[in-house]
């Protein structure tokens, strides 16, 4: 019989007689094949529900909003203030605030803000990719078993990694890999005060990511400056040069098309038709990497029509300044006078001749310095010499690239290099849309100097909405002074007196504010406190294999690179650390994800990771790093932290969040470290170990730093909200802003750039009331340009820039990097996710194919047998991968274009498409010596790049 | 059709179509139609089967059993595909119903009208045992007024259904529903749907007309 | 006949194919079981196929009034909803073997597969973006198919909602719906679509496909308010347009259709003798009413670009984004609920 049926339950409440019985709903147990379904039947009917649009209703409701936004680099659209709804404990979803100010009534607001990735990351922190427990490696490394470990397990295992390094090898050896998820906030403070107490390796990873703009940094002596997104409302030209703002820039992209409709044009300069050609006024195609020869002629333009701006070129470039025929290098007071200044220049002006080139401001007085002419000089030695200005070398440079000859370099038509050309001259205000595109090509260098080059020409920057622009980058200054509130006081009064003549000595040689702290930065570097990540990887990676043939494929190498970085090192022009030879022996992956970032990163496995005895990955979710970790610990997402985050000028706001919710055991980063910290302190007074030697043989304490740490246990292990507000009120840019009216809206308005050295290159104001322009203080209050020239700097004479005649920007061919193959694997970010974090997340994958994809034009795909959706092999010298391929007739011919930050376990075989990009190191870049070559914080150190890979694809 | 009375009946046997007691009953051959086009209530419906063919379902066998407190239509058809709505937006699922006058006079054609509804028991495959009571009152009018009261089962195999469609003779509910009584003579229709052809709602077959249906009286006035 | 009605205008030149405006109605509605596979708002890249695929060629709507057959799309054509083995590549230990897949069958089309490819020939490629939502239209196809009277058009904002309780899954209006703009609820058995957010409307704050759109380019409000963007932008300036008028539904979503630059011709030069975007394709788009839409939004963009003004550009440009949303403007993080 079966259970649960019989006669009685069946008839419950039967019968016209019995009275109303509350409730009776049915139930269904599975049904047996053949049998009749086990029932309890009821003849009365349920009571009515509410009705189906209560269901709506009442689903549109919460019970808490907590104001976050997404702690990850959206690099320029960084960063949009959320309101996250919570229910029932569990964060349900978001929507933007939306609250910003107008910033004045003629410019569009910031309003809403937020993209698509943003408003699913309440699903994403709770898909399958999230971690929950600290895990420590069962297998091989890379094999998938794990064991669950607790926190405390976790910790002291890798104190007790940490403490045998440190006493055995060095302290240098444990490096930490920086990643996308940094922060200004706890997560920062908790990684420098961690590090510097140990005297760990952080590897500076901005070029090595490919976000160097090594060529701006070449011209202008940083790489940091940027407007705010609301100054485009004044461009009546804006150039979308090189990336794809309307993809990589979402929350930004609608100043660009209301600019349009208040009267801008937009052009844009690409080699395929990209999502930013669509609402573009104008596309102008151009060959992928050959960008240097299209911006040199239109500077060939403007010479020859005389659309340049003699007054702007005079007094803010070094157009003017005179070179020596002989040597090629500029005249310096050394030259003229023995024992005289190696970084004095010289121009020339009518009435006074040859004299020197003012340093201390950009302001001409009654100088009227000549652009073209030969003059004569006496060097010290009693012999002559003869000089030109970088202008007439400039003419002869660009000589050859008459648009009827560039057109066989870009291929962009020379009618529209004429007009472009002129466009820009005439226009009131032309910009450029920032992208870091450029710096993942071999020769970007070239390309962003002569881009900078044809802007100077024109005049055009300083004005509202006008200028070249470089990396937008805006942060609190509060950090540096949290991680030095950690130091002894006696060492701080040591720290503060050297410096204090260090900066009266240079203020007396006319170092503006920004140029002393850069010279600070370059000091971090040469003391190794900082290390370039870039380096690093080729040293100590042996990333360097990759590019074994760079001589077959770049035919303007002189000689072996190897040579050059040997010479590099010698001459102290580039550092690394550790040094050569000392093998890495820890990693901590910290929010990053180097085995799906580093180009060529099989490389890295097969050299690195043996060196390594213990990989720490911290992060919130699996990735293809962590996979490959010894460790991978749980991190709080971004809503379950307090926290805030650095923005851009394009975004002048600082972004804060609230804890909402908890996830099992992970942990924000400043806790978890707290816990090491910990741990090494208690290893280390259990080891018996009281000090350890330092890299640059000081004795420092061991036994105490977590007491130094924490502050004596000021700042404790949940105590991010309190780090987060000391470093809020450390911060000299943020005046009047207090944390918890910060907490309560989510974004305040920055006061000022501050003086980080990766902020203060904006070198502008930030009014309450007014957008933002870059540059005004250089072009308005005519401060000079932390160059050499003191000036925009076009002509470079270092050594380097010699031998592979880049002294002016050059157009040179991109590289057959990978081999002699007729196609380009060129690249973008992708619109789906912030680098990884979103990429393998269902919801996203939906609205694509769910697999790696990679556009070919028709044609290519036509010729190799390709049809849209087949599986492809993309292959060249190196190594292959597979991918499915997408045909558009938007695409150039000879063009692939595969968007970034696949992870490599979505690849077959786990074979990731970095893993045949060779990432030349192009020598020019390992420079160094003189005044801006010199590596700093985020620049002016070697890149890698990618985007003009050379490969061949076949049907699978 | 004789509604023949089965003395304590347990309601296994009941819902299930390939249960001794139905096997001796026999069964009423029914012809059945497609609901003509020009019928459908809409214009859209109209237009989307001016072309195709209604009603694939042209024969169903129909018998009958109550044990004095539950009525059971046993119905079995051929049907090449056993269809749920499972999967895509394209599968319909294979139904049955039983219709039955709420009032006399009610209208087997129009499905009821006004005043004067009809009732019918409905059976879906992909939801089986949890059926349907439903009341209408012309085309277009019906509403599910109870998904506890009807019960159903149905097996189907090598082409063929067969169904089970119960309720209770009495049912306490707050809606005018079909009441029926043991020796009662009263009416009832049948349609069913093939959702292979994408049959629901007005598309359907049916049998066209009212068919006398006498109940048993309960044994004591007659056979047990 | 309801007595007032809203309505929404995209700009078709803002539209960043961004899809956080499909993201967001994701995230609120339709998370429930049955609801996975549903996008009640799309974008796709046009030309091409969309979602469902070929929905434009599925029949539905009317023809001269008369009730048209239409196709059922399946869920192949809407693409089905991707799980993934990302346990078993995390965790599986299965080292380099493992790698992240679509569980199942393998697609062959998805709600947004043909993204960024679009039409014509290198250097002359074309294509833009085209969000949708169910048009709730004044004369819906849908509402006039359903035997049970299961649609309904609310009288106070013609916002037109598919009664859950009454509708039993005949899918009748997915056949008729010419715009393909209805799902199916397997698990529910019913018909689910866009609702225009009515929770929301109904405590004053706007849609979140349009309240969340971060390239500003969806415009809500009544159709008769002459203060509010709609009317301004469809009646007084006459620059939005419906889509495939000719379904005959009168929809009221309306399009400020796209300008795409130049093109090029032989010779490499530009040529502007004819739009990059084929007239006829935006003609079988949005009817012949387009080519005089565009003419006019160009003499506008003209004007600014001379240094004057114009008044339907600042509307579109929305100096003040609150003004985009005709009156909806309620910030919902202001609303609190009490438990009942």
């Amino acid at each position: 019989m079966a259970a649960g049926i019989d006669r009685r339950t069946f008839l419950v409440g039967a019968a016209a007689g019995a009275a109303t019985v509350a409730i009776a709903y049915w139930r269904l147990r599975p049904v047996e094949r053949g049998a009749p379904a086990a029932v309890s039947v009821v003849t009365t009917a349920p009571p009515t529900y509410g009705d189906w649009r209560d269901v709506y209703r009442e689903r549109w409701a919460w019970d808490r909003i907590v104001k976050s936004t997404h702690f990850v680099n959206c690099w320029y659209q960084a960063h949009c203030a959320w309101n996250v709804y919570v229910k029932d404990g569990l964060v349900w979803r978001e929507e933007q605030v939306a609250a910003y100010p107008q910033t004045r009534p003629d410019v569009p607001d910031f309003n809403p803000r937020g993209c698509q990735k943003g408003a699913c990351f309440s699903e994403r922190m709770y898909d399958p990719a999230r971690l929950r427990y600290p895990l420590k490696r069962a297998g091989e490394r890379g094999s998938g078993s794990w064991q669950r470990v607790s926190w405390d397990d976790a910790v002291t295992g890798i104190a007790d990694s940490l403490l045998d390094t440190v006493m055995k090898e060095g302290s240098d050896r444990v490096i930490w890999d920086l990643g996308p998820l940094y922060t200004m906030g706890t997560f920062g403070a908790a990684h420098q005060r961690f590090t510097f107490l140990l005297d760990s390796t952080s590897l500076d990873m901005n070029t090595e990511i490919g976000d160097g703009h090594r060529g701006v940094g070449e011209t202008f002596g940083k790489i940091v400056f940027e407007r705010s997104a609301d100054d485009y409302h004044f461009s009546d030209l804006i150039l979308i040069w090189g990336g794809n703002p309307i993809s990589t820039q979402i929350p930004n992209a609608h100043f660009l098309l209301e600019s349009r409709y208040n009267g801008a044009q937009i052009v844009t300069i690409a080699p395929d038709y990209s999502p930013s050609s669509v609402h573009a006024d104008l596309w102008v195609p151009v060959k992928p990497g050959c960008d240097a020869a299209l911006a040199l002629s239109m500077a060939q333009v403007m010479l020859d029509e005389k659309l340049y701006d003699p007054a702007f070129i005079r007094e803010q470039t070094d157009l003017p300044l005179l070179v020596r025929e002989d040597t090629r290098r500029y005249l310096r007071t050394s030259d003229l006078k023995a024992g005289g200044s190696d970084e004095e220049l010289y121009l020339h002006d009518p009435k006074r001749g040859v004299v020197l080139v003012p340093r201390k401001e950009l302001r001409l007085g009654e100088l009227e310095p000549s652009l073209e002419g030969r003059f004569e000089v006496t060097l010290a030695d009693g012999t002559k010499a003869t000089v030109r200005p970088v202008f007439e070398l400039l003419r002869e440079r660009v000589a050859k690239y008459v648009p009827e000859q560039a057109t066989l370099l870009c291929g962009t038509p020379p009618s529209v290099i004429r007009s472009l050309a002129r466009r820009i001259a005439k226009a009131k205000s032309a910009c450029t849309v920032t992208t870091s595109n450029f710096s993942k090509y071999y020769h970007g260098n070239l390309i962003e100097r002569s881009m900078a080059l044809v802007l100077a020409l024109a005049g055009q920057y300083g004005k509202k909405g006008s200028g070249f622009v470089g990396f937008p980058f805006l942060v609190h200054d509060g950090l540096e002074k949290m991680t030095f509130e950690s130091f002894d006081l006696t060492d701080r009064l040591k720290i503060l007196a050297g410096m204090l003549p260090k900066r009266i000595e240079l203020q007396l040689e006319g170092y503006t504010e920004e140029m002393m702290v850069y010279e600070r930065s370059r000091n971090m570097f040469a003391a190794g406190m900082l290390s370039s990540g870039a380096i690093f990887w080729y040293v100590h990676a042996g990333l360097l294999k990759a590019s074994e043939k760079l001589q077959e494929w770049d035919p303007y190498l002189k000689r072996p690179v190897t040579e050059v970085l040997k010479e590099s090192f010698e001459k102290g022009w580039q550092y690394v650390w550790p040094k050569p030879g000392n093998d890495p022996r820890i990693l901590f992956v910290y929010g990053s994800n180097p085995l799906k970032r580093i180009r060529s990163y099989p490389l890295v496995l097969e050299n690195l990771w043996p060196k390594l005895n213990t990989i720490v990955t911290l992060d919130w979710r699996m990735t293809s790093t962590g996979q490959f970790s010894d460790y991978v610990l749980p991190v709080s997402a971004w809503y379950e932290r307090t926290e805030h985050k650095w923005v851009t000028p394009l975004m002048p706001f600082i972004h804060s969040g609230e804890k909402a919710t908890t996830y099992y055991e992970a942990k924000s980063d400043w806790e978890i470290i707290s816990l090491l910290a910990q741990a090494v302190q208690r290893r280390a007074k259990e080891r018996g170990l009281e000090h350890f030697t330092d890299r640059h043989g000081k004795q420092r304490p061991l036994s105490d730093i977590y007491d130094r740490f924490s502050q004596n246990g000021e700042f404790g292990p949940t105590d991010d909200d309190k780090v987060a507000r000391k470093l809020i009120e450390n911060a000299s840019n943020l005046e009047g802003v207090n944390w918890d009216d910060l907490k309560k809206n989510g974004f305040a308005r920055f006061t000022g750039f501050g003086g980080s050295a990766v902020s203060i290159g904006n070198a502008t104001e930030i009014k309450p009331d007014d957008t933002i322009t870059p540059l005004t203080k250089h072009v308005l209050d005519k401060e000079p340009y932390p160059t050499l020239s003191r000036r925009m700097q076009f002509y470079i004479d270092q050594d380097l820039y010699l031998e592979m005649d880049e002294t002016l920007p050059i157009h040179k061919d991109p590289p057959t990097a990978g081999g002699n193959y007729p196609l380009m694997l060129t690249g973008g970010h992708t619109r789906w996710s912030i680098h990884a974090a979103w990429r393998d997340d269902a919801l996203m994958l939906r609205q694509q194919r769910g697999v790696p994809l990679m556009y070919i034009n028709v044609h290519d795909a036509t010729a190799r047998g390709i049809n849209d959706g087949d599986t492809v092999k993309v292959f060249n010298d190196l190594d292959s991968f597979q991918v499915m391929a997408k045909t558009t007739p938007a695409a150039q011919r000879g063009q692939l274009i595969l968007y970034h930050a696949w992870e490599n376990f979505q690849f077959a075989g786990n074979k990731g498409f970095q893993n045949l990009i060779p990432s030349p190191l192009n020598p020019v870049e390992l420079s160094g010596g003189q005044f801006h070559l010199r590596p700093m914080s985020i620049c002016m150190q070697p890149s890698h790049t990618d985007r003009d890979t050379r490969v061949e694809v076949e049907r699978v | 059709m004789l509604v023949n009375f089965v003395r304590g009946a347990p309601v296994e046997w009941l819902l299930d179509p390939e249960a001794e007691p139905w096997l001796k009953a026999k069964p009423q051959r029914i012809a059945m139609i497609g609901t003509p086009v020009g019928l459908q209530p809409t214009e859209a419906i109209r237009a989307g089967w001016a072309n195709k063919p209604i009603g694939a379902v042209h024969e169903v066998q129909v018998s009958a059993l109550h044990n004095g407190e539950v009525l059971a239509f046993r119905l079995e058809w051929a049907d090449a595909t056993e269809n749920k709505e499972l999967g895509d937006t394209t599968a319909f699922s294979d139904a049955a119903a039983v219709l039955l006058p709420v009032v006399p006079g009610a209208p087997v054609i129009t499905m009821g009208a006004p005043n004067l509804p009809v009732n019918a028991w409905y059976w879906r495959a992909d939801s089986d045992a949890q059926g349907r009571e439903v009341l209408a009152e012309g085309i277009g009018s019906s509403r599910t007024v109870d998904v506890s009261l009807v019960h159903g089962h149905g097996v189907w195999k090598g082409g063929r259904w067969k169904v089970v469609i119960s309720r209770a003779l009495q049912v306490n509910s707050p809606e005018k529903c079909a009441q029926l009584t043991a020796g009662q003579k009263t009416e009832f229709a049948v349609a069913i749907w093939d959702g292979a052809d994408a049959e629901r709602g007005g598309i359907k077959a049916f049998n066209g007309a009212w068919l006398e249906l006498q109940l048993a009286p309960v044994a004591g006035g007659g056979k047990g | 006949m309801s007595n007032r009605q809203v309505a929404m205008v995209f700009d078709l030149n803002k539209c960043l194919g961004c899809q956080t405006c499909v993201i967001a109605c994701k995230r609120l509605w339709t998370r429930d079981e049955g609801m996975a596979y549903m996008w009640w708002a799309s974008v796709n890249t046009q030309p091409g196929r969309g979602t469902p695929r070929d929905w434009e060629k599925s029949g539905g709507g009317f023809k001269d009034g008369v009730a048209q057959s239409g196709k059922l799309p399946t869920k192949k054509d809407f693409g089905d909803a991707w799980e993934f083995n990302h346990e078993e590549v995390f965790y599986g230990g299965k080292g380099q073997s493992a790698h992240l897949k679509i569980v199942g069958e393998e697609p062959d089309w998805g709600p947004n597969w043909d993204e960024d490819q679009g039409a014509g020939e290198y250097p002359n490629a074309y294509y833009f973006y085209l969000p949708r939502i169910c048009n709730h239209c004044t004369k819906p196809a849908c509402l006039e198919s359903c035997p049970r009277k299961a649609i309904v058009k609310r009288e106070e904002d013609g916002i037109v909602l598919i009664d859950e309780d009454r509708c039993r899954g005949y899918r009748f209006c997915m056949e008729a719906c010419p715009y393909k703009k209805i799902y199916f609820n397997h698990v529910k058995k019913v018909a689910q679509k866009c609702i225009f957010c009515f929770p929301r409307v109904e405590q004053g704050v706007a849609p979140a496909c349009s309240r969340m759109c971060p390239g500003r380019v969806r415009f809500v409000g009544y159709k008769d308010d002459e203060n509010g963007p709609i009317w301004k932008l469809v009646e007084k300036y006459k620059v939005a347009i419906p889509l495939h008028p000719e379904f005959g539904t009168d929809p009221n979503i309306f399009y400020v259709p796209p300008i795409a630059p130049p093109r090029y011709d032989e010779a490499g030069n530009l040529d502007e003798s004819k739009p990059r975007i084929p007239d006829e394709y935006l003609v079988s788009l949005f009817g012949p009413k387009v080519l005089e839409t565009l003419a006019t939004l160009k003499a506008e963009m003209a004007k600014t670009r001379a240094g004057g003004k114009s008044e339907v550009l600042d509307v579109l440009i929305a100096y003040q984004w609150k003004t985009m949303f005709g009156g909806l403007d309620r910030d919902p993080a202001t609303i609190e609920w009490t438990k009942s």
